[in-house]
């Protein structure tokens, strides 16, 4: 039996398969083929234990929300699964680049809406402000740019992700 | 006073039979825990979303309080009180945050007749009040930050010319700060005059949402500070300390570790600091469990901050050092009883440091993350305790705080603690909710944490970012195997699983006969 998962880890893809052979197991890791073989000893659904290169490695493995939560041997490590394409993560409330969409990088409430459609906003200025467990948090963009529209309403409830304003960059 | 006359008389005192708990998570279902081992009926409270939480299952009795959001469930105060009446309470345990530093709350439990576990009224709201409090203090001889105490609010409006030259006058960098705040809701920094203006509208528009009080007050900012609190307890007669906790690891103003005791004091300094903690609260008549929160400068320099007129959050470590239960103090202080310690007979044991464990992502600006804890493993060991709030398969939303559980560790010395809250943080098993787990695994492994350097903008300087930017094997063999054992559950016939239980161990003894 051969079982094959395509992840993404920090948005990048990475192929792992799993071949059952007489001598124990085979794994294939990433792109360049790298094969391990580790002994098995599952436990429950998503929890065992594998040995490699003598070293015991007890894990929990959880599939939710579109990701594949795993705990190994004392880290956690979070991995999208491929299917639904890259999710584009924005950092600490800036929008990754100056033109596309200004994401909610949290799920939360629209306080506050600081730009209009036709706007042009400079450089980390304020355009919505959303507030997330009673934290306030300032949404902007890093280079100079025109609001080409806004797509949420003030005291709206958005989820994480969900696109507040489209932004063009300024020339 | 007639409260002196209290301690000798001890008709004056009543035994609670039931008490509500007026909070949710780690902390309802740790203050069950002390009312519960003292006989004491436990009451919760609980909004919709919270129907099957944690803190319910482990009450005695629960009462509903429709709606979900905060506003409409754990800070309806007179609901709250309603019900308590209703059901026969005898006292309200507030917890932290909601209603714990609420003057009117505490003032309405007293008319009702129902003991509020805390300070007295006037106490809470002279302390709530982030000008007066300082003013208090300064007048009692406790060190105090310079800054400006004037009122910047909506309906007194100052000119902005008048707010740069008294910022001028304190210097930069200053702080702008809620008058009726603290969590650092209501909190900037500004470092250079033109952000001013910006940083006193935000502030002041933060109060207004967190506390419905929209005035703020400039104060001297100081460098590479460190946060030094101590914890207090009063009772009708005397107040004593508990000695400190050192909360200097904070992300946006909010605490994330703490340790007991502080690397930086010295028995001297201690002494000193410990002394204007009880200064400070007898200088109010403080009752009950309370924080006396310092700002300790690079000199051995120490300000007052602010007294906290709650059960803290990090109160574990305390209790893990001085061998004592702050909660049950506090039922019994409540009760009408004298505090159940002498300053000359507590003395502070080992070394204790707190986690608090977030469903944050780290990597990602410590945003707030929600989801189901569809797997959660806390670790057991010798001197590990978790307060935990959640279970596994509770959902974390964006109503309330972001805050999962705290993980203490205890060892004789900082060292020892310090390996132990490492192979704690390694054994926790949290997987559905993205939590800041790997990043406080860094932390700890930090040398500059390790060697207990650290200030308040630890965080902000030190970079403990994810280095690793692929994948590690283990998880993707972790995730292959994972994936495939879900699958073999599903068919039908289990007898697969506990099959495979045996042929990789004798599989394992064949593999590993290569390497003798």
């Amino acid at each position: 039996m051969t079982s094959l998962l395509t992840l993404l880890y920090q948005e990048a893809p990475v192929t792992v398969s799993c071949k059952t052979d007489p001598e124990g197991l085979c794994i294939t890791l990433g792109d360049e083929g790298n094969q391990v073989s580790v002994v098995h000893v599952p436990i429950t659904p998503g929890h065992g234990m594998f040995t490699w290169n003598n070293r015991q490695y007890p894990y929990h493995v959880v599939q939710a929300d579109e990701k594949l939560y795993v705990w190994v041997a004392g880290r956690t490590v979070t991995f999208d699964l491929a299917s639904q394409g890259p999710v584009r993560r924005s950092g600490s409330g800036a929008a990754a680049d100056g033109a596309g969409d200004l994401k909610a990088p949290m799920p939360g409430k629209v306080l506050q809406i600081k730009a209009a459609s036709g706007h042009q906003v400079a450089a980390d200025t304020p355009i919505i402000i959303m507030e997330s467990m009673k934290m306030e948090m300032t949404l902007s963009s890093p280079v100079d740019v025109t609001v080409t529209a806004i797509h949420c309403e003030k005291d709206e409830m958005v989820d994480m992700g969900a696109v507040l304003a489209s932004l063009e960059a300024v020339e | 006073m007639a409260a002196k006359a209290k301690k000798t008389t001890p008709t004056k005192s009543k035994s609670f039979q039931k008490v509500l708990i007026a909070n949710r998570g780690e902390i309802a279902v740790r203050i069950a825990a002390s009312l519960q081992e003292m006989g004491i009926t436990v009451a919760a409270v609980y909004s919709d979303a919270d129907a099957s939480a944690l803190h319910v299952l482990k009450s005695d009795e629960a009462y509903h309080l429709p709606g979900v959001t905060a506003a409409e469930t754990y800070l309806q105060g007179d609901e709250i009180i309603a019900l308590a009446k209703e059901n026969h309470v005898d006292a309200i345990h507030p917890g932290y945050g909601f209603l714990s530093e609420n003057t009117g709350f505490a003032k309405a439990c007293a008319k009702a007749g129902i003991a509020f576990i805390g300070p007295k009224p006037d106490v809470i709201q002279a302390m709530g009040d982030k000008i007066i409090s300082k003013e208090t203090m300064a007048k009692a001889g406790v060190p105090v930050i310079p800054g400006w105490e004037g009122e910047i609010s909506e309906d007194k409006n100052i000119p902005l010319k008048t707010l740069t030259a008294e910022a001028k006058k304190i210097g930069y960098p200053l702080l702008v700060k809620a008058a009726a705040g603290g969590g650092g809701k209501g909190m900037r920094l500004v470092r250079t005059e033109k952000d001013l203006a910006e940083a006193l509208e935000g502030a002041a528009r933060e109060a207004k949402n967190a506390f419905g009080d929209a005035r703020v007050f400039l104060e001297k900012y100081i460098e590479q500070p460190r946060h030094i609190e101590f914890q207090i307890f009063g009772d009708e007669d005397r107040v004593v300390h508990l000695f400190e906790r050192e909360c200097s690891i904070q992300r946006r103003h909010q605490k994330i570790v703490e340790e007991a005791p502080s690397p930086a004091l010295t028995p001297e300094l201690r002494a000193k600091m410990g002394e204007a903690a009880v200064k400070a609260a007898e200088a109010i008549g403080y009752t009950n469990a309370g924080t006396v929160e310092f700002i300790l400068a690079p000199d051995g320099s120490f300000y007052f901050l602010e007294v906290n007129t709650r059960l803290q959050v990090e109160h574990p470590i305390t209790e893990m050092t001085t061998l004592q239960d702050l909660v049950r103090a506090q039922i019994r202080v409540a009760e009408g009883h004298a505090m159940p310690f002498e300053q000359s007979a507590l003395s502070q044991h080992g070394h204790a440091f707190e986690c608090r464990i977030y469903a944050e992502d780290a990597d990602h600006g410590f945003l707030p993350a929600t989801g189901t804890l569809h797997r959660y493993i806390p670790p057991v060991g010798p001197n590990i305790r978790v307060d935990s709030g959640v279970r596994e398969g509770s959902v974390v939303s964006v109503h309330y705080d972001p805050m999962l559980a705290k993980l203490m560790t205890w060892g004789k010395t900082r060292q020892e603690s310090l390996e132990k809250m490492q192979w704690a943080l390694a054994n926790f098993v949290v997987l559905g909710v993205t939590t800041n787990l790997n990043f406080l695994q860094r932390l700890f492994a930090h040398p500059s944490f390790q060697s207990g350097d650290i200030h308040t903008h630890f965080l902000a300087e030190h970079d403990l970012s994810d280095p690793h930017k692929i994948a590690p094997d283990t998880a993707l063999i972790a995730a292959v195997l994972g994936t495939q054992s879900n699958v073999q559950s599903q068919a039908p016939g289990s007898l697969s699983v506990s099959e495979s239980h045996q042929t990789p161990w004798a599989l394992a003894g064949s593999w590993r006969g290569g390497n003798r």
